[in-house]
């Protein structure tokens, strides 16, 4: 306990000394960070202190890396005081005070996207949806009050409260169809790459952490989980495939993390509508481990475009760096779900809950978890070939050299974390330990099962350690092996231009260009969110039904509707925690 | 029958019956056109010149922007130069060599150009042997182009089935003229045979090849391949080309060689799409059609002396003057002209179907994907060989 | 029918033996009556000056203007190799690359992939990249445009490799009297017969030819 207020008191503290000295508000941060990590893993109840190890974490090497990236004035209070607001909403127990967490952790943003802005309706679009968010979780936090007379999160005896703020979470975490929350503010907002890091990596994670906590406190609901479950999977596949076509670094990492959520949320579904007790442990397990996979690799990858020239993956231009390579694709395998690092783990773990799911429902129902794994499967390819997209644009083509050693050594770190995360799964994933004499692997696997019976298994450890070994054996056996260097056969010319990005993820804007709304034009190709393009002329109808209003409305300045904004939820926020 | 522009040859357009200066320059670049400029994220994939696909040299630099093709430009990288300060003689064996595979087609469009420049007439048989050489030219040219598509589609049984056919036909030709390629077979006083011709194998060939054409018009997936691929503007359109559209082009109706062909009753081989797909079935036609025809010819197994030459020999140092040559190649149209100064060669200009075929297929690949370039490419029976030569 | 029954139902039409050669790409052999070193390229007008002493196949381009007095004796075995190299016995990769052909040499070599020749029962066969290959087969005359990509393809090929010249053209320059290619294996005509390229590459490779 004394760890938290150390913690909560240094990241309180951090916004002040950031005013004063931004670096000295970064190194507050970071400490207060740390503390919070410590925090977690010493008081590690539940899959929920898991939340707090992958925030902090995500924290404390995001201000690490901002003590070396962070060149504007206003960046350093805006940044350290969301972090502080993420903070409250993770460690209270109160509704308002989560509620309250949440606002302050979402204002600076607004404030900051209006600092960097491209156009002027990015910072609306991202107020919008957050105050959609924040109202419908508001609406069930105080549903949740009627029911139980508490304003602190108990058990409920209804769903309803948790399916309307369940909606909220969701907006926040750009599930389908608000996949815009993710990439509109990233794109047109032009968010420096901290703060998308936070944006993408622990804004959703304290969205994800709010479902979560709601879930373990509602009553199993019946047809709601499924759909859950369903809508994940959908958020899976459109996200990666969005990913996939994106050429921008940060618009392609941004739908990649609502592929992300939607595997998060596919989870919770398997949780809440789980028919046996072993497979919601698993699940619940699966939720963290996923969390906290996404987390510390996204926030890699975003810092990862801090160190690009130019955003667009047409024309990288990335720093010349073995360091961040190495980690880059590190943090880019787990993304794809690859073995032996957390991210596998996760992928494998999700995969895994659906089909033991379908099995043992043994009903009509199994068809639900069975589709929305092949769905999910399909979007896990899609997944693997955007970051193979960005691994090979930003890193292996267009370098310029640089010495720079310590922004490398922050991704090579989480690189490294991230690929000994995947063994630490053992620790949480304990009740479903095993070995298999027979295969020779007496212990080191991890063991999905259904009512005490083996379903499958994996073993992040000896994937680990086998190939190493394995190579260094080679090595040891033949020697080092001998290198002809000769140039790149080009059908007899030389190598005149590169392949670009987007070409790379062509062939798909044709192939399903219905489905993208693809169009071949003078100038390209162009291919349209389409459920950004639908909400768009529904809101553009409204706005022509309510033109009056609409031009009051939105004729005044940005500014002053981002300050009036910030004053009414200052005023809200102090009422409330007063 | 309508003039029709057939292409430009040196600062010449060549129409079906004349020859014209250009007094306007017109883009006749291998390019096709899409708009102006590169869009974002396009670049220019370079394919060849040593493709390894193909079976000769070429360079072909294809705008993209991944999959779609807006744009390509097609460079004849192997660029040959022949010397026209030679003997008639040792430039023939030039003109022989300016595509090997059409050098029938070649010696006889330049011969003709040199006859009608003297305004000489061989005799009937020499036309009637240099008639058969170029109809047996056009049977082996289309079973290559149908075994060159079958081969890019995978469709392994009929591409070896057309392999040996096409070695076959050249043991047809090399046993009745010594050569399997036409070298050397034809001189200035006429041709050289050394065996009757094989009517009865090359009926066989023939026949055998029909059977696995059909085979391979009832496949699906190798026709879907070729319908749709390669559509082609179809007015300045030549050969297969041309006749694929539905056009009446051929310059066995209106070139050098009509009158013989008509004589014999030739008849010329249409269809209705303009496509990969129209251009293979004019070819499947056109072989029984070149097999009726030289079956019609009865060419004789000996050399012929002709007494013709020894007048325009006598007076061959003072003459100057020109002549126009124009033959039906396998690919279409092909022409030369011959000029001569005070009895030596002072000009030849070479209009080579395939420079044609060249511009139809880079207009028409826009907006066609990579899978469909091999195709469209063999379906024009293009040769980069007489592309790439000029003659100084 | 499908189409592998259609294959089986042609039977196999692999030669055994070479059996029908155009003579005009064969060697060729003095039959005039007078004395053989009394006929020279001037005397018989000859292109490329491939007569005297004797008959230069590497010249030759087989115009006839020679003939009666050298004629065709149907040998087509007139490749010459230089280097052998035995490592290619069991399998011999060869990349084709047209520096400035007709066209003829080009089909000539793809029809050794024919039935009636079959290259891969030899352990013979052709890849679409120097990296792979183990041999470059260059054809034509070596033209501007075409002399850096020979070089990169040289420079692409792993050790050990052939250069093997095919046609007159890039043997000795041919009807065109250009440069000649250095190359570990020579297969001269105009262009070589499906018999010759093969005879030579199987001799190539350490094999007795065909």
């Amino acid at each position: 306990m004394v760890a938290l207020i150390v913690a909560l008191l240094m990241l309180g503290l951090s916004p002040v000394a950031a005013l004063i000295n931004r670096r000295s508000g970064y190194i507050a941060c970071s400490a207060g960070s740390a503390v919070f990590v410590y925090y977690g893993m010493t008081n590690y109840s539940n899959e929920l202190s898991l939340f707090y190890v992958a925030a902090g974490l995500v924290w404390l090497f995001t201000s690490v890396y901002s003590l070396y990236y962070d060149h504007h004035r206003w960046l350093g209070p805006l940044y350290t005081s969301s972090i502080l607001g993420m903070a409250i909403a993770l460690t209270t127990n109160n509704l308002l005070v989560f509620l309250a967490g949440y606002e302050i952790m979402t204002i600076p943003a607004y404030v900051t996207i209006g600092l960097y802005k491209k156009t002027d309706y990015s910072a609306f679009v991202f107020m919008g949806f957050g105050e959609l968010s924040t109202i419908l979780i508001l609406a069930g936090f105080l549903y949740s009050y009627v029911v139980t007379g508490s304003l602190s999160f108990s058990p409920l005896t209804t769903i309803t409260p948790f399916m309307i703020a369940a909606f909220g979470f969701m907006v926040k975490m750009g599930i389908l169809p608000f996949m815009v929350t993710e990439w509109l503010p990233i794109a047109h907002g032009n968010a420096p790459s901290n703060v998308s890091a936070i944006l993408s990596a622990s804004m959703t994670l304290v969205a994800v952490y709010g479902l979560t906590k709601m879930a373990l406190l509602t009553p199993r609901p019946d047809l709601f989980g499924f759909i859950l479950l369903g809508v994940g999977g959908f958020s899976v596949f459109f996200g990666a495939f969005y990913a996939y076509v994106s050429d921008h670094a940060k618009v392609l990492l941004g739908f990649s993390t609502v592929e992300n959520n939607g595997a998060i949320l596919t989870s919770i579904g398997v949780y809440l509508t789980a028919p046996t007790h072993t497979l919601a442990s698993f699940s619940l397990i699966t939720i963290a481990v996923y969390v906290l996979a996404h987390s510390l690799a996204k926030t890699g990858l975003f810092l990862d475009t801090g160190m690009m020239e130019n955003e667009s993956l047409i024309l990288p231009r990335i720093l010349k760096n073995r360091l961040s390579d190495v980690g880059g694709v590190l943090l880019a395998s787990s993304m794809s779900g690859l073995l032996p690092t957390l991210g596998g783990v996760a992928t494998w773990a999700l995969l895994e809950s659906l089909f033991m799911e379908a099995y043992t429902l043994h009903s009509a129902l199994s068809i639900i978890p069975i589709v929305t794994g092949s769905i999910i499967a399909m979007g896990e390819g899609f997944a693997t070939s955007t970051m193979l997209k960005f691994i090979i644009f930003a890193h292996i083509f267009n370098k310029r050299s640089s010495n720079e050693k310590t922004r490398p050594l922050i991704l090579l770190l989480l690189g490294l974390l991230i690929l000994a995360g995947g063994s630490a799964t053992y620790i949480f994933y304990r009740p479903f330990l095993a070995g298999n004499p027979a295969l020779g692997l007496p212990f080191g696997l991890i063991a999905s099962e259904f009512s005490s019976q083996a379903f499958g298994a994996i073993s992040p450890l000896y994937v680990l350690i086998l190939p190493s070994l394995i190579g260094a054996l080679v090595i040891a056996v033949f020697g080092k092996p001998r290198i002809r260097r000769s140039e790149v056969w080009n059908s007899g010319a030389p190598l005149n231009e590169a392949y670009t990005s987007f070409a790379y993820s062509n062939n798909i804007r044709l192939m399903l260009g219905k489905l993208l709304l693809t169009h071949i034009g003078r100038d390209g190709v162009k291919v349209v969110d389409v459920f950004w393009s639908l909400t768009h002329t529904v809101a553009k109808l409204f706005v022509s039904f309510s033109r009056h209003f609409s031009r009051t409305y939105m004729n005044s300045r940005l500014s002053w509707y981002v300050i009036y904004m910030i004053l009414a939820l200052i005023v809200f926020t102090v009422v409330v925690v007063a | 029958m309508k003039t029709r522009l057939i292409g430009e040859m040196g600062g010449y357009l060549l129409y079906s019956d004349h020859l014209e200066e250009i007094k306007t320059t017109k883009n006749t670049s291998n390019t096709s056109q899409e708009g102006s400029g590169r869009p974002v994220g396009s670049l220019i994939f370079q394919y060849g010149p040593a493709t390894g696909g193909l079976i000769e040299s070429v360079g072909m630099n294809i705008e993209t922007f991944g999959e779609y093709i807006r744009t390509i430009s097609v460079e004849p990288y192997k660029m040959r130069t022949i010397s026209i300060s030679r003997s008639i003689e040792d430039l023939l064996l030039s003109v022989e060599r300016v595509n090997g595979n059409f050098a029938a087609s070649h010696v006889t469009a330049f011969l003709t150009a040199l006859e009608n420049a003297y305004g000489v007439t061989p005799p009937r048989d020499v036309i009637l042997g240099r008639v058969a050489q170029i109809e047996l030219e056009r049977i082996r040219n289309h079973l290559l182009v149908t075994q060159r598509l079958t081969e890019h589609a995978g469709f392994s049984v009929p591409s070896a089935n057309l392999l040996y056919l096409v070695e076959e036909v050249n043991r047809v030709i090399g046993r009745a003229f010594g050569h399997r390629y036409f070298y050397g077979v034809n001189t200035l006083r006429g041709f050289r045979m050394d065996w009757q011709l094989d009517l009865p194998t090359l009926k066989n060939i023939v026949d055998e090849f029909q059977e696995v054409y059909r085979g391979i018009l009832d496949n699906r997936v190798f026709i879907d391949r070729l319908q749709g691929n390669g559509l082609v503007s179809i007015d300045d359109s030549i050969g297969p080309a041309a006749r694929a559209a539905g056009l009446m082009y051929d310059a066995r109706l209106d070139g050098d060689l009509a009158e013989v062909y008509g004589e014999i009753g030739f008849n010329i081989s249409r269809a209705d799409s303009s496509d990969a797909f129209g251009r293979l079935l004019v070819r499947g036609q056109e072989v029984s059609e070149s097999l009726r025809l030289i079956g019609k010819l009865n060419i004789r197994a000996q050399e012929y002396e002709a007494g013709w030459l020894d007048a325009w020999e006598k007076d061959i140092k003072g003459f100057t003057g020109g002549g126009l040559g124009r033959v039906e190649s396998p690919s279409g149209d092909l022409a030369y002209y011959v000029g001569i100064h005070k009895g030596t060669i002072s000009k030849v200009l070479l209009l080579p179907p395939s420079k044609v075929n060249l511009r139809l297929f880079c207009s028409s690949m826009t907006g066609n994907v990579f899978t469909d370039l091999p195709f469209n490419w063999e379906s024009f029976g293009i040769w980069m060989s007489e592309v790439g030569v000029e003659f100084v | 029918m499908n189409w592998f029954l259609k294959g089986v139902r042609k039977g196999v039409r692999t030669e055994k033996t070479p059996s029908d050669v155009a003579p005009w790409s064969t060697e060729l052999q003095f039959k005039g009556i007078e004395e053989e070193s009394g006929v020279t390229s001037e005397s018989l007008r000859c292109p490329t000056s491939a007569i005297g002493p004797g008959w230069i196949a590497e010249r030759c381009v087989y115009c006839r203007r020679c003939y009666p007095h050298y004629q065709p004796t149907g040998n087509h075995r007139m490749g010459v190799v230089k280097r052998v190299e035995k490592r290619f016995q069991r399998s011999f990769y060869l990349y084709p690359i047209d520096v400035g052909t007709c066209g003829a040499c080009n089909t000539e070599l793809r029809l050794i992939a024919s039935p009636q020749h079959d290259l891969t029962r030899f352990g013979i066969f052709f890849t679409n990249t120097p990296r792979h290959a183990d041999a470059l087969i260059v054809m034509g005359i070596m033209t501007k445009g075409m002399r850096e990509a020979f070089r990169r393809a040289y420079e692409a090929m792993p050790e050990p490799k052939l250069v093997i010249a095919l046609g007159a053209c890039a043997i000795s320059g041919g009807i065109f009297q250009t440069e000649k290619i250095e190359a570990d294996v020579v297969i001269p005509g105009c262009p070589p017969s499906p018999y010759t390229i093969l005879d030579a590459l199987i001799r190539a490779k350490g094999g007795r030819g065909w």
